[in-house]
């Protein structure tokens, strides 16, 4: 069943422009397992209408991701989910994951969290993280 | 490159001949087939005789505006059959059913789609046996944006057009215009106060303000560009604290507010190393934006391609 | 332009059910009082089809139509930014005006005319010159081109033999004729160009239009009412006004909008307007009427002429009052009684009414005083005593309708309440006029004690009523 266009929720009235928000989205939702490799992204037109936007900024977001290689356009179907970028120097790789989880860390150290239970902590999301692809 | 549907070259419109009221100061905008544009500013800054000056129902004091090739002052049958105009108060013959002056409107124009009005006349229940008199504000205000829908236009020109709708209308609305921008050849320029209607619809905004226009460009660019910085330092900032090109700064002991139109993380990365502070970066919407931008001795942000 | 464009068109023309039925009315009306009026003042079985008796009926059929018609597509279609936008609108609806206009102003004198067997040129010059005439911004274009035809047929004593020669009038009314129709067309292919602004044609003395819908992009940008209304100089509120500055100077009503105050201050300006009309109407009755004895001419521009000032001054103040009402609905939340306000409006209004008699009295014995009057009496006493009684009582009656009248704008209220008062302020002086000298006055001062008590109650019942009146509605 192709993911419907309500699985966006967009805010135009956020300060966030609607088309990096939906970028996000799709990002999060890979990230999160809801969208696999190989699944098709709702139409333009179906996410404009759901979501009462231009449909202009749909697409826009649409050719960011494909841009940045989180999707492929098929000819007549739409955008399709590619397999997670492992190419690239695995220096790059490695400062992106830096740059996510600096804040993280930074907010746990404020939290009052010692080393070994952030440690801890990562450890379990990365458990859980391979017993839901198992599960897959 | 395709010619813009509309361009604007240093258009200026004065009103009165004694003591002048200069309105527009030289505008210039070029508005590529496609766009949505959302006409912003306060009350009585000249959207709407920036629409008018378009539609050549003004004629402009100097420059020229050019409107599907021709000269707005000039307009041919040829191009007004490509545009269509919803005024800020709808005027109709009050005297005429509604019926009488869909097809006195119809009889008009070489294209005419019965099937659209026909379905937006059932959608907004327009009452198609009624005189227009006695119709209520929105109703008027619908009855003016079936007109000028009729005839697909090219080019569609709304003045405050939500101002008389009521939230479901407005609704109704913009999503009737979001099936019109489907297509890539339709371009709108509408003005408005309602900013959140504008996020959704358009791609493009134009914020006119002292007669000029103090921002023309991507919306979403806009959002990019437009940051508060919220920066708490480890001692007490100076008064004389600046940032050049904000647009508002605030000051308070150890910390400071300050609105910047053309944020980057260098800059960010910049005031944590210089001031060995806290900096924290807040989206604005655009209604933030407008107030941001209209508030007491703030400069005018540099008008982009 | 296609035929479906022009069905359409007249459509639009058509399905305007009030005037039509107004314009029906009304001729009908003017036919009836015509021809009431012809078997009255004629023996039965003597024509009277005389081309001054004409005028009335012919302006009725002619020119009432043509004007409602270009009044009206002035108004909804070239002064109307969203009709100027239909691609080609502006051919049919000329077409439309042009077919009304020869039928009117051609077709309709020229029948007449032929029923009355006389040369269609005059009724066709009169018709082409008022409708020319009325473009103007001031009433002054309608009384030269009254004056130009009447010299040219009434038998005055001043119009010489050769002007009377078919070799000389011909002439000169196929080219009054052929004048005005060009500028009537001018004028229409003009104010059909549909913009806000802007004139084409070096016709910009001529008014595009009365009235129009909401304000232009000038009015809205430089503030309310740039051009006050020529009545409305006469009303002066400066009692209102006054009232209001001094509880806004006490603090009372800091907030209140300055433009409440505005008013003219120059309320003789409106007056002055007369001064010519006056002198118009003096000449034309010196010019014309040397026959009868001078004093009969004295009476005869008091009875005649003077009763139109009478009614104007009578109207004016409430037009005024009526164009206030859309202020009103936020002057009457300032901090003073319901009871003060209708007070204050009704205490104004008759003071510039009065003002106004007084002004436009004024004028005229100024000008019966500079133009050469050596050999005309002044008026007995008595006389002027009369005219003064029944003045007034016509002043009181006339303010008494029209602010009753005000109450409730529009062309029914108006023409409800300028019926009576032309009946009361033209027909009083006129029955008095119909007198012979030497008659007995007391019946026309009994009229007049009677409409000036009517007038009083309607000037109480107008205050109630405007203290009570609903604002906010329109």
């Amino acid at each position: 069943m192709p993911p419907s266009a309500g699985l966006f929720e967009l805010h135009p009235s956020s300060g966030i422009p609607i088309y990096r928000q939906l970028i996000d989205q799709v990002r999060a939702l890979i990230a999160g397992g809801r969208l696999v490799p190989g699944d098709m992204l709702p139409s333009v037109r179906e996410v404009a209408r759901a979501a009462e936007v231009n449909p202009m900024t749909v697409s826009k977001a649409y050719s960011r991701l494909e841009i940045e290689g989180v999707v492929e356009r098929v000819r007549g179907q739409g955008m399709r989910i590619l397999e997670p970028n492992t190419g690239g120097p695995l220096r790059e790789r490695r400062q992106e994951f830096r740059d996510l989880a600096a804040p993280a860390i930074h907010r746990a150290l404020q939290l009052g969290l010692t080393d070994q239970q952030i440690h801890k902590a990562v450890d379990q999301l990365l458990e859980e993280q391979a017993a839901r692809h198992s599960n897959d | 490159m395709t010619p813009p549907v509309v361009a604007i070259d240093a258009l200026e419109k004065s009103f009165g001949d004694y003591p002048t009221k200069r309105v527009l100061r030289g505008v210039n905008l070029s508005i590529p087939p496609g766009t949505v544009l959302g006409l912003l500013g306060q009350n009585g800054s000249g959207k709407s005789t920036l629409l008018k000056c378009s539609l050549g129902l003004l004629r402009p004091t100097a420059g020229s505006v050019t409107v599907l090739g021709d000269d707005s002052w000039n307009l041919s049958a040829g191009v007004k059959a490509r545009l269509g105009y919803v005024p800020q108060e709808a005027v109709t013959y009050p005297w005429m059913r509604v019926r009488q002056v869909i097809a006195y409107t119809a009889a008009f124009y070489p294209t005419w789609n019965q099937r659209l009005v026909d379905e937006l006349c059932q959608r907004w229940r327009l009452p198609l046996e009624e005189r227009v008199g006695p119709l209520s504000v929105g109703q008027l205000q619908s009855l003016a944006i079936v007109l000028a829908l009729g005839h697909e236009p090219e080019l569609l020109m709304l003045d405050e057009p939500v101002a008389g709708l009521d939230p479901s209308a407005r609704r109704e609305f913009l999503r009737t215009i979001l099936e019109i921008v489907d297509n890539p050849r339709r371009t709108i320029m509408f003005s408005t106060h309602i900013t959140s209607d504008l996020e959704r619809v358009a791609n493009r905004v134009a914020i006119l303000k002292d007669g000029r226009i103090a921002y023309y460009g991507e919306l979403d660019e806009l959002k990019d560009r437009v940051k508060r910085l919220r920066i708490a330092a480890a001692h007490d900032l100076p008064q004389s604290f600046k940032i050049p090109g904000a647009l508002r700064c605030e000051v308070a002991g150890a910390v400071a507010t300050v609105s910047v139109n053309d944020f980057d993380e260098q800059l960010a990365d910049h005031l944590r190393t210089a001031w060995s502070a806290d900096v924290t970066v807040h989206d604005l919407n655009l209604e933030e934006i407008f107030v941001e931008m209209h508030a007491a001795g703030s400069p005018t942000l540099a008008v982009t391609r | 332009m296609t035929l479906r464009q022009l069905q359409q068109v007249t459509i639009h023309h058509l399905s305007r059910p009030k005037p039509w039925s107004w314009l029906l009315g009304a001729v009908l009306m003017l036919f009836a009082l015509y021809s009431l009026a012809d078997w009255v003042s004629n023996p039965p079985g003597t024509t009277s089809l005389t081309l001054p008796t004409l005028i009335f009926p012919v302006f009725a059929l002619c020119l009432f139509p043509y004007l409602q018609v270009r009044q009206h597509a002035i108004l909804w279609q070239f002064d109307n930014p969203q009709a100027a936008l239909l691609p080609g609108y502006r051919t049919p609806h000329l077409l439309f005006l042009l077919v009304v206009a020869v039928i009117t102003m051609a077709i309709v004198p020229c029948t007449i005319a032929a029923l009355a067997s006389i040369s269609p040129w005059f009724l066709l010059a009169v018709c082409a010159l008022l409708g020319a005439g009325l473009l103007f911004p001031s009433m002054t274009g309608l009384i030269v081109p009254f004056i130009i035809l009447f010299q040219l047929d009434l038998d005055a004593a001043f119009v010489k033999p050769w002007m009377l020669a078919e070799g000389f009038r011909l002439p000169v009314l196929v080219a009054i004729a052929a004048v005005s129709w060009r500028t009537i067309g001018l004028h229409a292919f003009d104010a059909s160009s549909g913009r806000e602004e802007g004139t084409r044609l070096p016709l910009a003395f001529l008014k595009r239009t009365d009235w129009r819908f909401g304000k232009t992009a000038e009015e809205k940008q430089l503030g309310p009412a740039s051009r006050p209304h020529w009545l409305q100089l006469a009303w002066n509120s400066s009692r209102l006004d006054r009232q209001i500055s001094r509880m806004r100077n006490a603090g009372v009503y800091a907030k209140v909008r300055t433009g409440i105050a505005r008013t003219s201050s120059n309320a003789p300006g409106g007056a002055l307007q007369l001064v010519p009309l006056l002198a118009i109407g003096v000449i034309i009755l010196w010019r014309s009427e040397e026959s009868i004895s001078f004093d009969q001419s004295n009476w005869e521009f008091m009875t005649s002429t003077l009763p139109f000032l009478t009614l104007a001054a009578a109207l004016a103040p409430a037009v005024s009052l009526a164009n206030r009402i859309p202020q009103m609905a936020f002057e009457r939340l300032l901090p003073m009684t319901n009871q003060t306000f209708a007070n204050a409006l009704i205490y104004n209004a008759l003071r510039s009414s009065i003002r106004w008699w007084l002004v436009a009295h004024a004028a005229a014995l100024a000008a019966l005083k500079f133009l050469p009057w050596e050999y005309l009496e002044p008026p007995s006493q008595s006389t002027m005593t009369v005219y003064v009684f029944i003045s007034l009582s016509c002043l009181l009656f006339g303010n008494g309708a029209a602010l009753i009248g005000a109450l409730t704008p529009g062309f029914f209220a108006a023409f409800i309440v300028g019926a009576p008062s032309v009946a009361v302020c033209v027909g009083l002086p006129g029955f008095w006029s119909s007198l012979n000298p030497g008659q007995s006055n007391m019946g026309v001062l009994i009229a007049a004690a009677f409409f000036a008590a009517v007038g009083v109650s309607l000037i109480a019942l107008a205050r109630t009523n405007w203290r009570d009146r609903e604002f906010g509605n329109r």
